[in-house]
């Protein structure tokens, strides 16, 4: 698919400088403290996101019955955030414990009584998670440890919700190469304990996706995981696409959990290397990188093909 | 969880230089540390041996295990199903892959989680296997879910 110039402009490139790319830490502080963002592709992509939830709701919703007070704050947290940043696009009007949300670009009203599970028709997640593009999970503190117990998901990079359910983030973390037997999984995990509420933190995480398909669940790999082997060197610029993810952590005080959540953008190398800055830059990390991230990170097959046409740039450039 | 395979030794190697060393076995699996036992005995080293039995639970063994101080070494032997439980439960008490070796005798049950369509699966295999349910051919992982006892099974595409 050809994309937009503004598309281009909205994609958060993941590299800085030519530092080699290992995993690690890479959270920084988020300036403005703002869960949402809502961009070009804010219809397209709810419709695909609403479409999943009435056809596979199991797979792209789950939750444990202690989230409740997590997901209205959730909910509490990006309306406010969607009606302060977007005032002409969502309006929020409370009425003591009486709220109505609206979203203009849907043209949709939710009426509810804040914390009212009985007010909505859906659990509070699901329905703040379908009027924004980002995926939305929740991360319950027990103990010094943290739990994956809810989450809207509708565009996950090969990984299952229904799995990972309950896991603690080391054990969600479990099949990344050198995260856990580093020390790094570690690391984070601590960083994430010690997330306070009004400071939260963003990172960006990449991968190598064919097509521009933002569900790359595992449940469905048996029918997109073949385009892979599809990869030539007359098609790899249009079907390879840089898949970043852009994440953001919000501690929660009341419930004193953790909100995850993703926003996923799509490149295809095509529309990358038309930025010079980028197709170098991207060129200098992709080349250094060890086998086990190229395998982790799905680009393994047609590692030299990708390489050959950004290649072919440079020497032009 | 600790993954089973590389905890898994084919025959259990003699790690010197800890301070203590603890040998936990049953019928099935005796003969698999008397090895251990006599290299312990020749260097007059510190161990204790246990059958998995003497513990009347998962809890008293957890408490047990996280008495020992660093420099503990544990061997154990013994059918599937005790070593997976005696894993869990080394593993909640603090122990890693480094500080202890498995030998399951037997054959070793798995639950598979099928990714595709989320039955899980008992099989005795631990590398590939075919889901019962939807037929999806599957890669076991050792990426493990408490929640389902079940280890992730990824789609091999054909
Ligand atoms: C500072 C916070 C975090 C860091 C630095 C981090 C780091 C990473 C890294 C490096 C990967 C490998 C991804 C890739 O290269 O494609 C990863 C994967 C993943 N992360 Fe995180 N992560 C963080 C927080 C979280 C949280 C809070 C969750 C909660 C659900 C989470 C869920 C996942 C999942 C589901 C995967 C995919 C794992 C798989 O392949 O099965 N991460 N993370």
């Amino acid at each position: 698919m050809k994309q937009l110039k503004e598309d281009i402009d909205e994609f958060p490139f993941p590299f800085k400088s030519n530092d080699p790319y290992r995993f690690s830490n890479n959270s920084i502080p988020l300036n403005p403290p703002i869960s949402i963002d809502v961009t070009s592709k804010y219809i397209e992509e709810i419709k695909l996101k609403r479409d999943l939830l009435k056809t596979v709701h199991n797979r792209c919703y789950q939750s444990t019955p202690d989230t409740y007070e997590a997901q209205w704050e959730v909910l509490n947290l990006v309306m406010h955030h969607l009606s302060d940043m977007y005032p002409d696009r969502f309006k929020l009007k409370k009425e003591k414990d009486h709220w109505s949300f609206t979203n203009l670009i849907t043209n949709e009203t939710e009426s509810f009584i804040y914390r009212d599970n009985s007010s909505l028709t859906l659990e509070p997640l699901d329905v703040i998670g379908r009027h924004v593009q980002e995926d939305l999970l929740i991360l319950m503190e027990k103990d010094n440890e943290l739990y994956l117990e809810a989450g809207q998901l509708c565009f996950p990079g090969r990984w299952s919700l229904v799995f990972k359910l309950g896991m603690t983030f080391l054990e969600i973390h479990q099949p990344i190469p050198e995260f856990n037997d580093t020390g790094l999984g570690d690391k984070i995990r601590r960083f994430l304990l010690n997330l306070e509420a009004g400071n939260p933190f963003e990172r960006l995480n990449w991968a190598l996706t064919i097509g521009y398909h933002l569900d790359t669940s595992i449940e469905t790999f048996h029918k997109w995981g073949h385009k892979q082997k599809e990869v030539t060197p007359e098609n790899v610029g249009s079907l390879v696409h840089l898949r970043v993810e852009r994440q953001k952590l919000f501690r929660l005080p009341k419930s004193n959990s953790i909100l995850f959540n993703i926003h996923t953008y799509l490149l295809s190398f095509e529309d990358l290397v038309q930025n010079p800055e980028w197709r170098s830059t991207f060129y200098d990390i992709f080349t250094n990188l060890p086998d086990y991230i190229l395998k982790y990170k799905g680009a393994y097959a047609y590692k030299d093909t990708l390489i050959e046409y950004l290649k072919k740039f440079q020497q032009h450039a | 969880m600790l993954d089973m395979d590389h905890a898994t030794n084919k025959n259990f190697t003699f790690v010197t230089g800890r301070r203590k060393y603890l040998l936990f076995t049953d019928i099935t699996g005796y003969g698999e540390i008397t090895p251990i036992l006599s290299s312990l005995d020749e260097q007059n080293l510190l161990y204790m041996v246990y059958y998995f039995n003497e513990f009347s639970s998962n809890h008293d063994l957890k408490t047990y295990l996280s008495q020992q101080k660093m420099g503990t070494y544990i061997y154990a032997s013994g059918n599937w199903n005790s070593i997976i439980s005696f894993v869990k439960t080394a593993e909640k008490a603090g122990f890693t892959e480094e500080e202890l070796q498995i030998k399951g005798i037997g054959e070793r049950i798995l639950r598979v989680f099928c990714s595709r369509c989320y039955a899980i699966n008992v099989c005795k295999t631990s590398k590939e296997m075919v889901c019962q349910s939807c037929g999806q051919s599957l890669s076991v992982s050792n990426h493990y879910s408490r929640r389902y006892d079940a280890y992730l099974g990824y789609t091999i595409l054909n």
